[in-house]
């Protein structure tokens, strides 16, 4: 995806959080967690196939966990941020840090 | 587009959504003004009451802040399941706020039950009650500052001082009847008026 830039390590970065749609909904849990589904759907603009696919994947690597219940009568999915995965979204945090830095200060 | 040009777009669209979720607005304020209402209510009808503006006997009081206690649980119970679903509840913010009055509301609780313990036990008499509005007042000053502090809703400092004000304006009508008079006003100028405020802001 972003390997024609020789200066940036791809390897350091979480490919599991890199993706605008799963580093959005990472992003908002890091804020607001959890967070029911419509609420991530609204703030990412995402369609629901989509962001359900993203949120499989994230459950998938352990980041997220999704819990279906009832809110009333209405069925409700809650996303919660795990703590594996608020770590993972600091490492990720730290390596685009180190990585913009490197590619800015080398112009 | 380059790498670096994509990282930043894509960072910029986090940072977006991030922000977004910390300046979710308060969601507690009906709950905050269904509690200023019904106390601002109650306070004024005990003082109705021991003043005989009211003619009821004195054991109306304890029918009074029993259903205080139950329409008060009740309401919170109902408005809070209604506020849980709201964008944003579950925010840093909002979860600093719902927990800091969990503990304003067990720590009036333990008063609570220790001025009945006096009473049945002790040699208190119902002057103690009163103590209850004083420590209400200054414990309510402490949860406004704690959840303006953390949350960033600094304009609730304001009501932290109002409140402070109210803990020592009823410390100096200690005794008297009026206590329960100015602790209405009190709690409609602390509780309903930032409630209002916060409903306000979160529109």
């Amino acid at each position: 995806m972003h390997g024609d830039n020789p200066e940036i390590d791809i390897g350091a970065i979480d490919d599991v959080i890199h993706g605008r749609l799963r580093l959005g909904v990472m992003a908002y849990l890091s804020a607001v967690n959890p967070a029911s589904f419509p609420e991530l759907k609204d703030k990412t603009g995402a369609t629901n196939g989509n962001l359900s696919t993203h949120l499989t994947k994230l459950e998938t690597a352990g980041y997220v966990r999704q819990e279906k219940g009832y809110n009333g009568k209405r069925p409700q999915t809650l996303v919660h941020l795990t703590p594996a995965g608020r770590k993972a979204w600091i490492t990720y945090l730290d390596a685009m840090k180190t990585l913009l830095g490197h590619s800015i200060s080398d112009g | 587009m380059t790498n670096t040009n994509m990282l930043m777009a894509d960072l910029k669209e986090a940072g977006r959504i991030a922000k977004a979720g910390v300046e979710t607005p308060l969601v507690g304020g009906p709950i905050g003004l269904m509690w200023g209402l019904l106390i601002t209510s109650v306070l004024a009808i005990h003082y109705m009451i021991i003043t005989q503006i009211m003619a009821l006997p004195p054991q109306a009081l304890n029918f009074l802040w029993i259903g205080f206690a139950i329409f008060g649980g009740t309401g919170s119970a109902i408005l809070g399941r209604k506020a849980d679903t709201k964008p944003g509840a579950h925010s840093t913010a909002n979860r600093v706020e719902q927990y800091v009055w969990i503990m304003f509301s067990a720590a009036m609780a333990s008063l609570a039950v220790g001025v009945i313990i006096n009473l049945v036990l002790g040699s208190g008499g119902y002057e103690l009650w009163a103590f209850m509005l004083i420590a209400g007042f200054a414990g309510q000053g402490l949860a406004y500052g704690v959840v303006a502090k953390l949350t960033g809703h600094s304009w609730l400092h304001f009501a932290a001082f109002a409140s402070f004000t109210m803990a020592a304006i009823s410390m100096s009508f200690y005794g008297q009847n009026v206590i329960y008079l100015i602790a209405a006003l009190g709690s409609f100028i602390t509780v309903v008026i930032p409630s209002l405020l916060s409903m306000k802001a979160e529109r």
